[in-house]
């Protein structure tokens, strides 16, 4: 056995051009079938790293879609606020560890402003247990303080101590209403986080409602209200209506109730989602390209599987000579064919061998370069059942296809008997 | 060793038969040249021997089997663990060095490997080689060799482990005159050594007074007469 399989790698060898062009297209196969494998991995779960901890979201009537794409990523509108009472009611529910407003629908040249606080600094995850740190100086406390997102500070070029001002509406246009009278001051830039979070600024609820006193059905007061930026106090303004909040509960099992209970909350509608379920919901909408990626994999896979077969198949002219040698020292056709699906299996397995390398070294280089510029972070884990599962498939489909040039080579044998062609 | 009666084969999809020898019989120990010009079967004669082809009719029997009722499989394995084959030319895998050649024998036949005894394969192959003349060429590649050098590994393979019938078709035809004196000399010492049987065909008659007993395999082949008189 072990002679044969000598053999096998001794004539292997012989042909080594070829051999070496098959193992490397074979393991070209194999590497990009895992690096498409690890790049979809990954951008599931840093998509679904997001947000972590947070139990539920919590938010007026409309649809759970719309509440996941505007609290989570930032898209999308708030159809109904909730009133600050409701909030406060919640927040102290006996079931409830924490959780954090959020007051929405400003900009700041197209990037959301956020009126939350301290709540968010101090609970925010994400990407399991990741937590929001500060690149420089200090989340926003006072009425006019904005907190950038990393994102922010480094497209709009902005210092520490720059005065910014916020526009009405989620969207830049001529005829926004811009908040000039209540310019902010940048106290502080958050760390990159590769998450929505890096896309918004950060300000406090008061501020928030400071700068919307007077404001009538979304109209701007028609006369000066008289309040400015150093005659209003944070103690003062009243906080009165937020768009959405997230909740944490004690323990995981009361979830479904909580959920429930806020559902069904007589004081105002409510819509409560649990958001793994939603972001799955939506991370289902973008299969269609997971499945394209795997797709091109598998004919990549398939062509590497061919070329092997060519390159078995043309080799066996060549080789009559050595199979009448073999013959006439008592290999049988059961040898015979052994020999050559055995040559499909050392090329196979050479190939996967020698693909798994290079997808570990280009995950290695690639892993920091992607993680910067598209906040992907690639699994540099052991390979998973899945990817054991499909370097099976191709060691298996290349022992079947090996039978096509070993059936072949017993005909040849047979006919040839103990004849030399050369 | 080999005994024939009445044994005709005829290839499929064929309208005649390339075989049809009433009598042959060679006894252990004979070292018999079987002459033929090509064409008359002799090919045929040999695969039928050596267990390639199976027998259209009549009795084969080889080292006492008879080859008509053993399975490819146990044929197969009668040739690999009795019989040594050596080819006109072009015996030698060519990836495989001189002594990695020669060994392709034992570990094809397993009785014969046993024979030997796995330990002392290198010490056998040494001594074979070194009464051939190759112990310096062990090591080499088989594609530097000279065609009498090629020849000789073919033979040291045939005979390592001690088959009971060597079989040589035109092993000489590739040499010159010299080489192949020398060379079939080499052959029947190293023959009557192993106490090997020697079935030795060649087209060539002027091996003729070499060899203890001569056969012309046109007398012996009815097939073959009756095919030519057409």
């Amino acid at each position: 056995m072990i002679f044969r399989l000598f053999l096998v790698i001794k004539s292997l060898w012989n042909r080594r051009f070829s051999t070496l062009l098959t193992i490397s297209s074979l393991s070209i196969s194999v590497a990009l079938l895992i690096g498409v494998e690890r790049v979809r991995q990954g951008a599931r779960e840093s998509f679904s790293g997001t947000i972590s901890k947070t139990d539920l979201i919590v938010g007026g009537r409309g649809g759970s879609m719309q509440l996941l794409l505007y609290t989570v990523f930032r898209i999308g509108n708030a159809t109904n606020n909730i009133s600050f009472d409701t909030y406060k009611t919640i927040k102290n529910n006996s079931q409830v560890e924490w959780t954090i407003p959020y007051s929405l629908g400003d900009s700041h040249r197209s990037f959301r402003v956020v009126g939350t606080d301290e709540n968010f600094y101090e609970h925010y995850r994400f990407r399991g247990d990741q937590i929001l740190e500060l690149h420089e100086g200090k989340a926003a406390q006072e009425l006019f303080d904005v907190t950038l997102g990393s994102d922010v500070a480094v497209k709009l070029e902005y210092k520490l101590g720059q005065k910014i001002t916020l526009t009405h509406g989620a969207v830049e246009s001529p005829s926004a209403f811009a908040h000039k009278d209540k310019p902010f001051t940048i106290v502080g830039i958050l760390k990159k986080t590769n998450t929505p979070i890096d896309k918004s600024v950060y300000i406090t609820l008061q501020g928030m409602e400071a700068i919307h006193i007077g404001w009538q059905n979304g109209a701007p007061p028609q006369e000066d209200t008289g309040t400015t930026t150093q005659n209003l106090r944070k103690e003062d303004v009243k906080v009165d209506q937020i768009t959405s909040f997230l909740v944490r509960a004690k323990s995981r099992i009361q979830v479904l109730n909580l959920q429930r209970s806020i559902s069904n909350y007589e004081q105002e509608p409510l819509t409560a989602i649990i958001p793994g379920v939603a972001m799955s919901e939506l991370w289902s909408t973008v299969e269609y390209a997971e499945i394209g990626l795997k797709v091109v994999s598998f004919f990549v896979i398939v062509v590497g599987l061919i070329g092997m077969l060519i390159s078995l198949y043309t080799a066996l002219e060549a080789r009559r000579r050595e199979m009448a040698i073999l013959r006439s020292v008592g290999a049988g056709v059961p040898t015979i064919a052994m020999l050559l699906v055995a040559e499909a299996f050392v090329l196979s397995v050479t190939g996967c061998i020698f693909g798994v390398g290079i997808a570990y070294a280009a995950l290695l280089l690639a892993r920091p370069l992607v993680e910067a510029q598209i906040g992907v972070l690639l699994p540099l884990a052991a390979l998973s059942s899945l990817e054991w599962i499909y370097l099976a498939g191709l060691i298996a489909s290349a022992l079947l296809l090996g039978l096509l040039p070993s059936w072949r080579a017993v005909k040849n044998s047979l006919a040839d008997g103990l004849t030399l062609r050369m | 060793m080999i005994h024939v009666q009445n044994l005709t084969f005829q290839y499929t999809g064929s309208h005649h038969l390339t075989i049809n020898i009433p009598s042959l019989n060679i006894e252990k120990g004979d070292q018999v040249l079987l002459r033929g010009a090509s064409g008359c079967g002799k090919t045929t004669l040999l695969g039928l021997i050596a267990g390639i082809l199976t027998p259209t009719s009549g009795k084969l029997q080889v080292l006492g089997r008879n080859m008509s009722e053993l399975s490819t499989a146990q044929r197969d394995s009668l040739r690999g663990n009795h019989i040594g084959y050596i080819f006109q030319m072009l015996n030698l895998v060519p990836y495989l060095n001189v002594e990695q050649n020669i060994a392709l024998s034992c570990h094809m036949g397993q009785k014969r490997m046993q024979r030997v005894g796995k330990d002392n394969l290198t010490k056998k192959i040494e001594k074979l080689a070194n009464n051939l003349g190759l112990l310096s060429l062990l090591k080499q590649e088989v594609t530097r060799l000279s065609v009498g050098q090629q020849q000789r590994v073919a033979v040291a393979r045939a005979l390592l482990g001690n088959p009971e019938l060597i079989i040589a078709d035109e092993p000489t035809s590739a040499l010159d005159t010299g080489n192949r004196e020398s060379f079939l000399k080499l052959l029947f010492e190293q023959c009557e050594t192993a106490g090997a049987t020697l079935l030795f065909v060649s087209h060539d008659d002027s091996l003729q007074s070499l060899f203890r007993r001569n056969l012309a395999l046109s007398q012996l082949n009815l097939a073959h007469s009756t095919f030519a008189e057409e």
